[in-house]
Order: structure tokens, then sequence, then C-alpha cells
């Protein structure tokens, strides 16, 4: 029998059961404020939430519980959690969770069937076109009467448009702009999941968990497409159906000195939408396909070890091996002439071993040693393919025929614009090892040491040349860490580390290895050499000499006509893929890291704690004259909480976040011997006073560098309070606020050239012919947003509480990437008319909570 | 002071915060005597209120029943006013009965 | 750690109880609702399992009336037991598993206990469910407090994540503290669409998304380290690039109107400026399986 508890007991041992039923309202509509919450729209919504428990009583011999759990029900964030089990022998869980995630609210498209794979523009559509400055080249912008109706520049003369140009601008206008439909675009996420656990004899723990989440909606996407000479871009409402099935087994043992710990993990992705095919607006007789992600499965056997030697010396060993496979059938059009395997067949194997030795052999000296060995090995077959950019028509001119020789394709199945292009499949492998040691000076105070040694290569298995810049990096680094507990009430904490990554040789040319008719000798090529061949013979890059225009001849004007690039026809590629001598990338360059942390806590009394601490790092790209220079980032954080009575605690903080990047670039064009603008030749600024000079030096222009600063600013403030026990210990108060305000700077510092408008033949003698403009700093991108919260909570007996619940939100952000998605905007991207964020709005609601 | 002057919910968050109530309750003994017994025990003692104050500020020894002995808690406030509060609600309650 | 004689039942903790009962201002007994206090499974503990037979403390031997005589493990950061006393106690019962790694791993070398996060004595752990875990978190990592609350995060402040979802605060093989072996099979957990493999793979998407994303939260959406063009431009100069990216190329600005000479109908701005920039066409930046989709395009 029961033993008799009082009401008192009773409350604090047995789980209670509660059920909260109430309503709510949201002042006005905003995806932005209900982007993960589910409150985006306005109206009434439901609050209802439930948690009842159940099994036997903690007194008994019975293990048996079970526990039903329900939030938001309500809401597109509901969530759902059940379990049963006898504790110490099993237990069965279920759960059930839903997030949706608001993309944009303010998207607008003209395209019919958005939300599935097929976007088609109305019979009606007409191609823009600003007939004042083309009557044929479409243009975005001819969606917009302010541009189409203003004057330009025909032939250097300011010219007002015709009746008949304005006529047809707004046919235009008529027919297109009543197509624009607006759509919100969503994504839902919905998880299923299901476990079991059981304790089998002998201390054996089996655990099985599944899961399954279910993925749809639309969000918007960019695309391109082509009409004649220009790409153009769509954005897109990229429709989403997927599914995820993970699936885990677990068998663990563990004894006093030993534990073992073996699993299976599975993961199944599957993709319902296998393309997206949609209407050139430019063009609209044709369409273009796209791929969507390919469903694909791993699958990762690992085993987890551990053993002590002693009571001060352990050691853990983990192993995994895991295969991810993908073989989702290829699209393929008329713009793929060449497609030598129907699927990938692709296949990663991945390998992580992980060793740890830690011991203390006294009380003041704790040492560690770690080994950690982690390998993406991607065996996918190298296959070439051959295709044309955003399915631009073959040209008529074959290929050059050595080329379609060795792929073995007759020549007139490729047209000299087609990239053949090799695939890169990348693996990496890291080796690593940390050995550290702590030493406690005296009670309080202790000094961390850490050494730790690590190698990267990257690889791609089958590539016919290396195919990563920086084949192997190696870093080293060194910390030191100060601990002190300087007074009773004062703790602190130091810390400052020093890393360096070396790369062996940085191969400016891996781009290659996506070129393979960069190992084939074009047959006008003398010598029978390849463009690889040439470079290695003459200590060159895919950049090129670093020269200015000099007249080449033979090989040197075939491989690098003019001193340029790699020419396209060298290598069957149709664009330039080699990059600026001197640029690295940041991930695998040379690198000089800094790190310091500080960090004070005081707790000058029992009721009052402060909290202070700053944060360093810097990066030095040490090799790198172009792409990312170095970074630097600094943050500082201050909290002071104060217990100000028994029922009332305050607590203030505020963040500041500090982060800036320089990064460098160079604009430079081809050299080239044209002298004039329209037969004029003087430069307004820049480097060189005459076309023809600057021309003869594109490569070598110093004007054409240029540098971003960028500079990331984040403050963030926070309030919060808390009372309890007003009225008689009725009812409590929490009142919580929230500012953050965000901005970020881009400078920019460089010029570009640009040819004067009015250098038009019959312009006056003495026109200058070109302009260099100094480049100017972006405009400040910035968000604030306040948040107010309040709570409060009236007990209406021992079982029933009344809670009300208030929240302001306020959000502004201005972002001037939304001007170019605004009609009139950009002339090759459709406009969606999408908007920065803003709202400004109330939530209230109103439960009640009834416990039993 | 008389009972009207006492604060109960003070003297009560005195106690609990001090660690009184794992020994004591009002009503019942634990480790220590219930405090309603200890009022009874005292009512009508004029030193009461002064002898209570010596106890529970000194860290005298005190006996329990199963014979060992121990240093008395200590009222955890540098404020008399609140102890002598706390001293006199212990001593304000009724329907102990004295030993 | 825990002696053999420690009666586990309820009777054996009335050895405390009988002082530590309802009247705690904390709840103690609020215990009795967690796991570690259903009785009927004989693992679970007893008061003296977790806090030791404190024999000194039961009859205050060397305390003044002042401060009792504490008993054998208490937990929590000042006055307290030793670090490696307090997580010895529990680690007793949970090494293995989640915390095989316990040892050596950020937090224990910093003297972080178990119960720097975990609260055991309350009907619900803070640190167990989504809602409240970041809070504990944020207790000591405030940086990433800020973070959550920028424009792009992922749903941290929404309580529909946690931090645990992407870290095993208790020791990992990875760097981070990540769950799983690496940052990216982290990611793959939920974001399994970009797991590939490919035919065409962005290199630095294989290498690890953190080339590009940062995970808390960022000013640039959808969690990116820089803006687009100049996130790509850090890597790409070839190609397109010939046009500096500012505000000059804008459609106002001073290259688009051509030092002002150009009017409304001409000037335009960069596609790979404005709007998406360079995700205008690249698109497909986390790889493609189209044969035509080298330059991530399809
Ligand atoms: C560890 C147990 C314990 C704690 C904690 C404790 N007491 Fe006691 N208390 C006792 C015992 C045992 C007695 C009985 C002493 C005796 O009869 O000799 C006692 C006696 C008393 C008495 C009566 C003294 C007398 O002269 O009869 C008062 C009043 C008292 N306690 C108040 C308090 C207050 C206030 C606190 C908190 C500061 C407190 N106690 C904390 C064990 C405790
Ligand atoms: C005789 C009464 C009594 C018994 C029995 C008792 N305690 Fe206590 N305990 C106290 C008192 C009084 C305090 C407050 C001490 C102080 O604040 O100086 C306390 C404090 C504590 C604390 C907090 C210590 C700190 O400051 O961090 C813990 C933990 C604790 N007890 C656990 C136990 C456990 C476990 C048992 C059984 C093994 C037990 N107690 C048995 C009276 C008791
Ligand atoms: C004598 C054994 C023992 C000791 C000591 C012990 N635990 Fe446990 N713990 C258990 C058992 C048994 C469970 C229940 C396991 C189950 O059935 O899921 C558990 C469960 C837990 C859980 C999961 C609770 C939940 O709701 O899922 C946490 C967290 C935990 N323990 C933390 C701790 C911490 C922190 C300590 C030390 C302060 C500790 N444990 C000490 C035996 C112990
Ligand atoms: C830095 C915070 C932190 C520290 C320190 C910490 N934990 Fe946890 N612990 C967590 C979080 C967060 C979870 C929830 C994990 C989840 O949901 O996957 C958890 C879950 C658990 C669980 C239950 C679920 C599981 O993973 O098996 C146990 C048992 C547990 N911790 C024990 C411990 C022990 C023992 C220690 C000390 C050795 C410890 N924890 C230290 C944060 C911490
Ligand atoms: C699973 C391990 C574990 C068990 C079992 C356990 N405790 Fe604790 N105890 C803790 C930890 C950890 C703390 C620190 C506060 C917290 O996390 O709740 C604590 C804190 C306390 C405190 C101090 C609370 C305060 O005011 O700060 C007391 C008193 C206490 N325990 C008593 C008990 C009693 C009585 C029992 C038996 C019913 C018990 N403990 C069982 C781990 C345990
Ligand atoms: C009591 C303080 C405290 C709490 C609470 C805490 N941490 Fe930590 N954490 C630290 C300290 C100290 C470090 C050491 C690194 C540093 O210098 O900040 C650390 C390190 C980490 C790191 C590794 C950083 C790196 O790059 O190696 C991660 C990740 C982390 N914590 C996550 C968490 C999560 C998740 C939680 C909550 C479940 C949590 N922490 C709770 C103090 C804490
Ligand atoms: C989406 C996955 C994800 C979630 C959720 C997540 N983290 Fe992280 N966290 C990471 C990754 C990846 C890193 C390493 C990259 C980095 O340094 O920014 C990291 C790094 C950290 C670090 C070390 C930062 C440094 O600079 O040393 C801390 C501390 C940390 N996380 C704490 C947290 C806390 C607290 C939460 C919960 C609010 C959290 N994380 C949630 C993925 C995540
Ligand atoms: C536990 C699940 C989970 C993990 C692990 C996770 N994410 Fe996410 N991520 C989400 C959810 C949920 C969203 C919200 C949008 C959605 O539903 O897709 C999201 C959104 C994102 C977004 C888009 C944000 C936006 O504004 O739309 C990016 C980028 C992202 N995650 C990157 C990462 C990276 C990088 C990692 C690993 C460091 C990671 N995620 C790990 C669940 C996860
Ligand atoms: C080369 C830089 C780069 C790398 C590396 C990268 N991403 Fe991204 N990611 C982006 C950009 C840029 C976007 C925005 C795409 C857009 O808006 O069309 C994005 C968007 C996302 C999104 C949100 C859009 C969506 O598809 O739901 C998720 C989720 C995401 N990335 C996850 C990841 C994961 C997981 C990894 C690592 C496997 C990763 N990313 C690596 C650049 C990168
Ligand atoms: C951390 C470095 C890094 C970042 C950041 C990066 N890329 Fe790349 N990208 C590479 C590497 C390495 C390659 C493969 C080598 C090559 O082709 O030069 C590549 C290849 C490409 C290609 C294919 C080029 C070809 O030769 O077929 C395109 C297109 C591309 N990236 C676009 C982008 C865009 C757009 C972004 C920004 C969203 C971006 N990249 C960000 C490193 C990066
Ligand atoms: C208007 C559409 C569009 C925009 C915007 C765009 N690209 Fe491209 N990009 C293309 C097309 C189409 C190609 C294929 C070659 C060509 O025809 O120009 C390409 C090719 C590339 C290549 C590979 C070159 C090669 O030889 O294969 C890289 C690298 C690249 N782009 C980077 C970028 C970067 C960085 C940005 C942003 C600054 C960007 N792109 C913006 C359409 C675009």
């Amino acid at each position: 029998a029961e033993p008799a508890v009082s009401d008192e007991v009773r409350a604090l041992t047995v789980p209670g059961n509660t059920l909260e039923l109430g309503l709510g309202g949201v002042s006005d509509s905003s995806f932005k404020f209900g982007e993960y919450n589910g409150l985006e729209d306005e109206g009434a919504f439901l609050v209802g939430s439930l948690a009842v428990h159940g099994g036997g009583r903690y007194n008994t011999d019975d293990a048996t519980r079970w526990k039903l759990a329900a939030s938001n029900l309500g809401l597109s964030t509901r969530n759902v959690a059940a379990e049963y089990g006898k504790q110490g022998v099993f237990r069965v869980t279920f759960g059930y969770d839903e997030i949706r995630r608001n993309r944009s609210d303010s998207y607008s498209t003209p395209y019919a069937g958005a939300g599935g794979d097929i976007l088609t523009l109305p019979s009606s559509w007409l191609v823009p076109v600003v007939p004042r400055v083309s009557a044929t080249a479409a243009n975005a912008r001819g969606l917009s009467a302010a541009v189409t109706t203003s004057s330009a520049l025909v032939t250097g003369v300011l010219t007002a448009p015709t009746p008949a140009q304005l006529t047809t601008a707004n046919g235009i206008l008529a027919a297109d702009l009543p197509l624009f439909a607006h759509h919100d675009l969503t994504t839902t996420r919905t998880r299923y999941e299901a476990g079991v656990s059981y304790i089998a004899p002998r201390q054996w723990e089996i655990a099985v968990n599944t899961n399954r989440s279910d993925k749809t909606g639309a969000k918007p996407m960019g695309s391109v497409s082509r009409v004649t000479g220009a790409d153009i871009s769509t954005i897109l409402a990229d429709p989403i159906d997927q599914t995820t099935d993970q699936f885990t087994v677990t068998l663990a043992k563990r004894t006093r000195a030993n534990f073992l710990q073996l699993s299976y993990y599975g993961s199944k992705f599957t993709n319902h939408i296998d393309s997206l095919t949609w209407t050139n607006w430019a063009n609209p007789a044709t369409s273009m396909t796209m791929t969507s992600a390919p469903s694909n499965q791993a699958h990762t056997l690992s085993l987890n070890a551990g053993h002590d030697f002693s009571r001060s010396t352990r050691l853990v060993l983990t192993g995994a091996y895991g295969r991810n496979t993908q073989n989702a059938v290829f699209l393929t059009d008329a713009s793929t002439p060449l497609v030598p395997t129907t699927s990938l067949n692709g296949l990663v194997v991945t390998q992580t071993y992980n060793l740890k030795l830690t011991s203390r052999p006294t009380n003041k000296l704790a040492l560690g040693l770690t080994y950690k060995f982690d390998e993406r090995d991607n065996r996918t077959a190298v296959h070439t393919f051959s295709y044309y950019d955003a399915n631009e028509p073959a040209a008529t001119t074959a290929i050059n025929s050595a080329f379609s020789a060795a792929l073995g394709v007759s020549p007139t199945l490729l047209g000299s614009n087609a990239n053949v292009n090799s695939s890169r499949p990348y693996s990496r492998r890291m080796n690593q090892v940390t050995a550290d040691a702590t030493l406690r000076l005296t009670s309080g105070h202790s000094l961390k040491g850490a050494y730790e040694w690590q190698s990267l290569d990257r690889w791609c298995d089958g590539s016919w040349i290396t195919c990563a810049d920086a084949a192997n990096t190696r870093e080293n680094t060194l910390s030191l860490e100060w601990r002190a507990n300087l007074l009773a009430t004062l703790d602190t904490r130091l810390s400052v580390s020093h890393s360096e990554r070396d790369v062996g040789s940085y191969n400016e040319d891996a781009f290659l290895a996506l070129v393979p008719m960069a190992n084939v000798s074009p047959s006008t090529a003398t010598g029978g050499l390849s463009a690889y061949a040439y470079m290695l013979a003459n200590g060159l890059n895919g950049y090129g000499p670093t020269t200015g225009l000099v007249a080449t001849t033979g090989n040197q004007n075939l491989f690098f006509p003019l001193n340029n690039a790699l020419a396209n026809a060298a290598y069957a590629n149709q664009n330039r893929i080699s990059e600026l001598t001197g640029l690295r990338r940041y991930n695998m360059a040379d690198r000089s890291r800094d790190k310091a942390k500080i960090v004070v806590e005081w707790q000058p009394t029992e009721v009052l704690a402060l909290h202070a601490n700053a944060d360093y790092r810097k990066d030095d790209f040490t090799e790198s004259r172009y792409g990312l220079i170095d970074s630097r980032s600094w943050t500082t954080n201050l909290e002071g909480s104060l217990a100000a009575t028994d029922d009332l605690a305050l607590t203030l903080f505020y963040t500041y976040e500090n982060q800036r990047a320089r990064s460098a670039g160079n604009t430079y064009t081809a050299n080239s011997a044209t002298q004039n603008v329209n037969g004029f030749t003087a430069i307004a600024g820049g480097c060189f006073p005459t076309i023809s000079l600057r021309n003869a030096s594109n490569k070598i222009d110093p004007c054409l560098d240029w540098s971003t600063r960028m500079l990331d600013r984040t403050h963030t403030y926070g309030f919060s309070s808390d009372r309890k026990n007003l009225l008689d210990g009725k009812l409590a108060v929490g009142l919580e606020l929230l500012l953050s305000r965000a901005a970020s700077d881009n400078e920019v510092i460089g010029g570009n050239y640009v040819n004067n408008p009015l250098a038009v033949t019959g312009a006056p003698a003495g026109t200058i012919a070109a302009y260099y403009l100094a480049a100017a700093p972006l405009p400040t991108v910035k968000t604030q947003r306040w948040d107010a919260m309040l709570n409060a909570r009236y007990a209406l007996s021992s079982a029933s509480t009344l809670r009300f619940d208030y929240r302001y939100a306020w959000l502004r952000a201005s972002d001037y990437a939304y001007e170019g998605m605004q009609f009139g905007g950009l002339t090759g991207v459709l406009p969606t008319s999408e908007t920065a964020p803003h709202y400004s709005l109330h939530v209230a609601s109103l439960a009640y909570q009834y416990r039993f | 002071g008389t009972a009207a002057a006492v604060d109960e919910g003070k003297a009560k968050m005195l106690a609990g915060r001090s660690g009184c109530l794992k020994c004591h309750a009002q009503d019942k003994a634990k480790e220590g005597p219930a405090y309603r017994d200890v009022a009874a025990k005292y009512r009508g003692n004029p030193e009461a209120q002064a002898k209570l104050i010596q106890h529970v500020t000194s860290g005298e020894k005190v006996k329990f029943a199963d014979g060992h002995e121990e240093n008395h808690a200590i009222v955890k406030t540098p404020k008399p006013e609140d102890i002598t509060n706390l001293v006199d609600w212990i001593l304000s309650l009724e329907g102990g009965t004295a030993k | 750690q825990e002696s053999a004689a420690v009666d586990r039942t309820l009777t054996g903790d009335a050895a405390c109880t009988r002082c530590h009962d309802e009247s705690e201002t904390k709840p103690i007994l609020a215990m009795y609702k967690t796991r570690h206090g259903v009785k009927a499974d004989e693992r679970t503990p007893g008061c003296q399992s977790c806090h030791g037979a404190s024999e000194g403390h039961i009859r205050n031997t060397g305390g003044t009336g002042a401060k009792r005589t504490l008993p054998d493990v208490t937990f929590g950061v000042r006055g307290k037991s030793d670090a490696k006393l307090q997580a010895g106690t529990c680690l007793g019962c949970h090494e293995g598993s989640n915390r095989a790694l316990w040892r050596g791993s950020q937090h224990e070398s910093r003297d972080i206990a178990c119960a720097g996060c975990h609260t055991v004595h309350a009907a619900a752990d803070p640190v167990l469910t989504k809602l409240s875990q970041p809070d504990v978190c944020f207790g000591c990592h405030k940086t990433q407090r800020a973070q959550t609350h920028l424009v792009s995060t992922h749903p941290l402040a929404a309580a529909k994540m946690a931090c645990a979802d992407c870290h095993n605060p208790h020791g990992s093989t990875s760097d981070h503290l990540m769950a799983k072996a690496s940052v990216n099979d982290t990611c793959f957990t939920c974001h399994a669409e970009k797991r590939g493999p490919f035919l065409w793979e962005h290199a630095p998407v294989a290498d690890d998304c953190t080339n590009c994303h940062t995970p808390h939260g960022s000013t640039v959406a959808p969690l990116l380290k820089a803006r687009v063009p100049w996130l790509c431009q850090e890597c790409h100069s070839g190609d397109h690039a010939n046009a500096v990216n500012s505000a000059a190329n804008l459609q106002d600005g001073a290259v688009a109107t051509a030092g002002g000479l150009n009017p409304l109908a001409n000037s335009a701005a960069r596609a790979q400026l404005a709007a998406r920039a360079c995700l205008n066409c690249h698109v497909l930046i986390h790889g493609s399986n189209h044969p035509a989709g080298a330059k991530f395009q399809r």
C-alpha cells in the first residue's frame, strides 16, 4: 500500500498532467516575422498544448511509465511526442514535428504553374524590349513604364521615344504586367520518428531509431537562359518535394572498465522532383530544363570502444566506415551532345578513425593525445561530357578535329562553342594529431598548452591532372590558456593561439582537370604540343604570360594569342576558366591565424553576477595577392544579472560583433590592338592616356586592380526581468526586451573604364573616348529589430492558471540587392518585386492552463 | 513585539533560506522540535525572545534525538530586525504542546 | 565512487529526505518525477549514490553552526566538489555512449562538470528540451545568443532546433564538438539533398560547408559568411569579373550612367551585382547532376 503523503509531497513526486487551451491573435501578416514560428498570418490562432503522464508510482516496484506531450497544436510548428516503457527494460517512443519556413511573401511571376515542375508563360506574353534602345533585344526593363517612356541615347543624341515606340512599349506593358501574379513561397518540413530501446541480458543495450522527414513547398531560385548574345536570368519558384529517411541501430555494452558500441546509420534521400522546366521569357518558343538534387543514400557502420587502463588512464577508439551512393538518371537534351553514361553510379567512401588517450598521472597534471583520420574518398569514375552553355545551339563550325578524334566522336557532333569537361570527383583526407597538457598550479590556477598538427590531402581519383589547387596543406597550431580564480568571487580565463598553414605548392593549373582537351594537341599546334605541355615547357599557367600586348606567332599565338589567357579553342572550353595569377582560394591558401580570448566572471555578492569577455581572431592569407587577403573579427559580451529579491530577477546583456575582411581582384580583359572608340582615342582618368595604350596593357594595367573592405557590425541588447509572487503569490510576470542592430558596409577601391556614350561617329573632335570611373562604396545594408515580450501567469486555483502573452515585434531592413528585383531594375533579370522585409506587429494570447 | 506585528511571509522565507525547515516544521517534529512546540514551551517566558535570538545566532551545541550533539544552525541574514521577526513568528504559533 | 552499501531505495533516501523534504526552497523531491527517481529501476541512484555516504554531513561532525559539514559530493561551481569528482560521480553510470569522449573534451578540460548544464533535481531538466536548451548554453556562449537574432538564422530562437542537433557537448571526434564525424556529415542529417555525390561537385562544398556558411546566424541570407558576389569573388576572378562590383555599377551609379551621360533608359545595374548577383545564374551552387551543369547553372 502506498504510504500516506501530504499534497505537497505528492505535487513534488508525482508527475502532473497539464492541458492548455486558449486563443491568440496576430495584428499583421508578415512572412519574415513568422519565418519559423508559424505566426505569419494576421488573425486568430489556437493555443493548445498537452502533457500527460502515467504508469507506476514512484514508490512502487512498477517501472512502467508513459508520457504524451503535444505543443503548438494550433500552429504550423506543432509537435507531438509520446513514449511508453518499462524503465530498465525497454522504451518505445514516437514523435511528430512540423516546421514551416516562410521564404517570400512578396514574390511575383508571370509564369503559370508556380509550385509545379513545369513553368510556362501564357500565350499572351510579349517579349519585353525597350524600343527606344533596341527594337529587338529582349530587355526586362521594358516592363517599366518609367524606363520605356524616358529618352535614350541614340548614336550619341538624347532622343525621346517615338509614338510608334511608345505604342509598342505600352502594348508590352498592357500584355505583360497583368500576368504577374503574386505567390507565397514557403517550405514545410514534417517529421515522424519512432524508436525502441531494449536492455537485453548481460547489460547489452539495443536501440533502434527511425525517422522520416518530408520537405515540400517552393523557394525562389535563379536560372539562366540564353538569347542571342546574352545570358538572362529568371527567378523561378523552385518546387520542393523531398523525403529523407534515417535509420539507426545501436548495440552497446558497458562494464566497469570497458565499453563497446556498434552502430549502423542509414540515410536515404528521395527527391520526388527530377527537374524543372521553364519557358524562356526572351524567346517563349524555347524552354530549358534544370535538374533537381539527385536522390542518394548513405550507410555508415561504426564501432566505438573505450578501455580504462587504470583509474587515471583511458583509451577510446572510434572507427566509422560509410558508403554514399547516387545513381539518378541524367537529363539530356540538345545542349548535351556527348553524355557517355546514363547515370553517375557515384560512390563516396568515408572513413573516420580516432584514437584518444587521456591520463592524469597526478592530481595536478592532465595529459591528452589524440589522433584522427578522416577521409572522404570519392570513387566515382571520371567521365567526359560535352555541352553548350545555357542551351545555346551548336555553332556551325565543328570543334577542333583532333579533339573530336580524341573523344571518339564524329567531328560534326560538336560545334566549336562546345565545352568538353571532365568531372572532378573531389576527395579529401585529414590526418591530425593533438597533444595537450593541463597543469594545476595552485588551487584555482591552471595552465593548459596544446599543440596540433594537421595535414590535409585533396585529390580526384582518375583525373588526368591534380584537381586541387593545393594537393596538400599542413597546419601547426599552438595554444595556451591560463585560468585563475583571482579572488573567491572572480574567475578569469585568458587564451591565445597561433596557427600557420602551409601549402607545399599551390597549383594554379589545377582547373585544367576540368578540361581534358588541354592534354590533347590541337592538330594546329606545331610539334604535337598540347596546351598543357606548352605551358609546362614555357613555365606558364592558364592566365598566360603576365605581360602586355605583344604580337605572337606560332604555338604562343595558338595557345596564348597576344599574350592573353589560354585560348578557348586550344582546350575546348567556351570560356576562360583560369584565375588571376596570385589568386589563392582561402580554404587552402597559406594562412597565419591568431586568436585571443579573455573571460572575466565576477560575483561581487551572492545576488549579483557580472560577466565580460572579448574574442579576437585574425587570419592573414600570407601568399594571396588576389582573393581573400585577410579577415579579422572581434566580439565582446557584457552581462549582468541581479537576483534583486527572492522574487525579482533582472538580467541585462550586450553583445558587439565586428568582422572585417579584405579581398582583391583585377578586372583584366584581353590585351588587344584596338586603337580607338568610334575614332576617338583619349581616356580621362585611369593609368593610360589613350585607348591603344590601355588596350595593349589590359593584363598589366594597375588601374584594373580592385580591392574591397567588408565591415559587419552587429549590436545586440537584451533585458529581462522576472517578478514572482505578486498579488499574494498568485501572479508572476516576465518581461523581455531585445534589440538587434546590424550594419554591413562594403567599401570598394579601384575603378572601371567605361566608353563615353557620346563618343559616336560624328561627335566633335577631341571627344573623350572613355572614362575611368572610380568605384563607390555600396549603400550600407542595415537591419534593426525590436522585440518586447511580456508574459503573465495568474493562478486561479491550485489547479488552474491563466496565461497571458504579449509581444511587440518591429523590424526594418534595407538592402540594395532588392533594387535589382524591381520593375525597371536589371536588363537581363525578370523582376519579382521582392522587397526587403519589414514589420511592426503585435501578438497577444490568453490561455487557460489546467493541471490534474 | 505583538503577534500582529509579525510578518509571517518574511519569517518563513528567512527560515527557508537559512535551511531551518530542513530540521523544523511548524507543526511536526523533524530533527528539531516543531516550532509550535517551541512556542508552547516558551509561552509566558519574558526571556523567550532574547533566548531564542541567542539560540539561532550563536551556533551553540544542541542535542539530537539520537543523542549526538552538533552546533546549531545560524540564521542567514545580517539584519537584526529580520531575526527578531523570525523569532517572534515562531513564538506566535499556536497549538503546540510544551514538553 | 559509490560505496556498495548505499541503499538506493526510498528507505535509503530517508537518511537524507528526513531533512531535505518538501520544505526545501529548491524542489529536491522533484527528482522522484524524473528517470533518476524511478525506484523500481534498480539502476537508478539513491541520494547517497550521487552525494556520497556523507556521514559527516548527517551528523555535522566538523561543522560550526554557521556552515554545516558538507556532504561528500556537492555539485556546482564555487565552493563545491572538484569538477572531476562531480563528473566522475555521474560517469559512474553514464560513461560510454554519448559521453565516451568526455575526458579531454573542451568542456571537461575547462572544469565544466555535468551540473554545469544539467539540473537533475527539477522535474524537467531544461537542457533536455529544445525550448530551454539554448538558454543553458547561452549562460556561457553569449556570442551565439546574439547570432541567433540576426536576420538569417537556423530556427534556434524559434525553438524548433537546439544546439545539440549539431553539437555533442559531451565530447566528439570532430572539431567544434560536432555531433557527427565532420561538419558536413552533421549538416547532411537535415540537408541530405546537398550530399550528392554530384556529377559536378563544387570543390568547397565537398570540402566543408563552413567555407561559405556560418551556422548560428548571419547578416547575409542564407547564413552566408560574406555577401554574394564577393563571397564568390574571394575564390573566382575569371570570366565575368571584368568590371568592378561597386555602387558605381548599381542602377544610378557612375559606371551604369557612364559618369552621368547615360539616361534612365540606357543605364542598368550589373546582373553580377544586383538582385541575387552570381546566384541569378549559378544556382546549383552545391553541385549539379546535369550533364550540362559543370558551371552550376542546371
Ligand atoms: C540540523 C538540524 C537543525 C537545523 C538546520 C536547525 N535547527 Fe533549530 N533545532 C534543532 C534541534 C535538534 C533543536 C532542539 C535543541 C534542543 O532541544 O536542545 C533545535 C531547536 C531550535 C529552537 C528552540 C531552541 C530552544 O531553546 O528550545 C529554535 C527556535 C530553533 N531551533 C530555530 C532554528 C532556526 C531559526 C534555524 C535556521 C537558522 C534552525 N533552527 C535550524 C536542529 C536544527
Ligand atoms: C540532520 C539534517 C540533515 C540530514 C540528515 C542531511 N542533511 Fe543535507 N543539509 C542539511 C542542512 C541544514 C543543510 C544546509 C547547510 C548549510 O547551508 O550550511 C544541508 C545541505 C545539503 C546540501 C547542500 C550543500 C551545499 O552547500 O552545497 C546537500 C547537497 C545536502 N545537504 C545533501 C544531503 C544528502 C545527500 C544527505 C543524505 C546523505 C543529507 N543532505 C542529509 C541538513 C541535513
Ligand atoms: C547510480 C547510477 C546513476 C548515477 C550516479 C547518475 N545517473 Fe543519470 N541516469 C541513471 C539512470 C538509470 C537513468 C535512466 C536511463 C534511462 O532509462 O533512460 C539516468 C538518466 C539520466 C539522464 C536522462 C534523463 C532523461 O530525462 O532523459 C540524465 C540527463 C542524467 N541521467 C544525468 C546525470 C547526471 C548529471 C548525474 C550526476 C550528477 C547522473 N546522471 C548520475 C543512473 C545514474
Ligand atoms: C555543456 C553542456 C553539458 C554538459 C557539461 C554535460 N551535458 Fe549531458 N547533456 C547536455 C545536452 C544538451 C543533452 C541533450 C542531448 C540531446 O538532446 O541529444 C545532454 C544529455 C545527457 C544525457 C541524456 C541523453 C544522452 O545523451 O544519453 C545524459 C545521461 C547526460 N547528458 C549526462 C551527462 C553527464 C554524465 C555529464 C558529465 C560528464 C554531462 N551530461 C555533461 C549538455 C551537457
Ligand atoms: C543523479 C545524481 C543525484 C542524486 C541521485 C541526488 N542528487 Fe542532490 N544534487 C545533485 C546535483 C547535480 C545537484 C546540483 C543542483 C542540481 O543540479 O539540481 C544536487 C543538489 C542537491 C542539493 C542542493 C540544492 C540547492 O539548494 O542548491 C540538495 C539539498 C540535494 N541535492 C539533496 C539530495 C537528496 C536529498 C537526494 C535524494 C532524494 C539527492 N540529492 C539525490 C545530484 C544528485
Ligand atoms: C558553464 C559554462 C558553459 C556552458 C553552460 C556551456 N559551455 Fe560550451 N564551452 C564552455 C567553455 C569554457 C568552452 C571552451 C571554449 C572556449 O574557450 O569558449 C566551451 C566550448 C564549447 C564548444 C567548442 C568550441 C570549439 O570551437 O572547440 C562548443 C561547440 C560548445 N561549447 C557548445 C556548447 C553547448 C551546445 C552548450 C549547451 C548544451 C554549452 N556549450 C554549454 C563553457 C560552457
Ligand atoms: C546548424 C548546426 C549548428 C547548430 C544548431 C548550432 N551550432 Fe554551434 N557550431 C556549428 C558549427 C558548424 C560550428 C563550427 C563553425 C564555426 O566556427 O562557426 C559551430 C561552432 C560553435 C562554437 C564555437 C565557435 C568558435 O568560434 O569557437 C560554439 C561555442 C557553438 N557552436 C555553440 C553553439 C550553441 C550555444 C548553439 C545553440 C544556440 C549552437 N552552437 C547551435 C553548428 C551548429
Ligand atoms: C537538426 C537539423 C539541421 C541541421 C543538423 C542543420 N540544419 Fe540547416 N536548416 C535546418 C532547418 C529546419 C532549416 C530551416 C529551413 C528549412 O526548413 O529547410 C535550415 C536552414 C538552413 C539554411 C538556410 C537558411 C535560410 O535562411 O533559409 C542554411 C544555409 C543551412 N540550414 C545550412 C546548414 C549547415 C551549413 C549546417 C551544418 C553546419 C546545417 N544547416 C545543419 C535544419 C538543420
Ligand atoms: C561555395 C559556397 C558554399 C558552400 C561551400 C556551401 N554553400 Fe550552401 N549556399 C551557398 C549559397 C550562395 C546559397 C544561396 C543559394 C541561393 O540563394 O540560391 C546557399 C544556400 C544553402 C541552403 C539554403 C537553400 C536551400 O537549398 O535550402 C542550404 C540548406 C545550404 N546552403 C546548405 C549547405 C550545406 C549543407 C553545405 C555543405 C555540404 C553548403 N551549403 C555548402 C553557398 C555555399
Ligand atoms: C572557397 C573557395 C570557393 C568559393 C567561395 C566559391 N568557389 Fe566556385 N569554385 C571553387 C573551386 C576550387 C572550383 C573548381 C576549380 C576551378 O574550376 O577553378 C570552383 C568552380 C566553380 C565554377 C565552375 C567553374 C568551371 O570551371 O566550371 C563556378 C561556375 C563557380 N565555382 C561559381 C561560384 C559561385 C557563383 C560562388 C559563390 C556563390 C563560388 N563559386 C564560390 C572554389 C570556390
Ligand atoms: C547573367 C547570368 C550570370 C551571372 C549573373 C553570373 N554568371 Fe557566371 N556564368 C554565366 C554563364 C552563362 C557562364 C558560362 C560561360 C558564359 O557563357 O559566359 C558562366 C560562367 C562562369 C564561370 C566559369 C567560367 C568558365 O569558363 O566556365 C565562373 C567561375 C563564373 N561564371 C563565376 C561567376 C561569378 C563569380 C559571378 C558573380 C560575380 C557570376 N558568375 C555571375 C552566367 C552568369
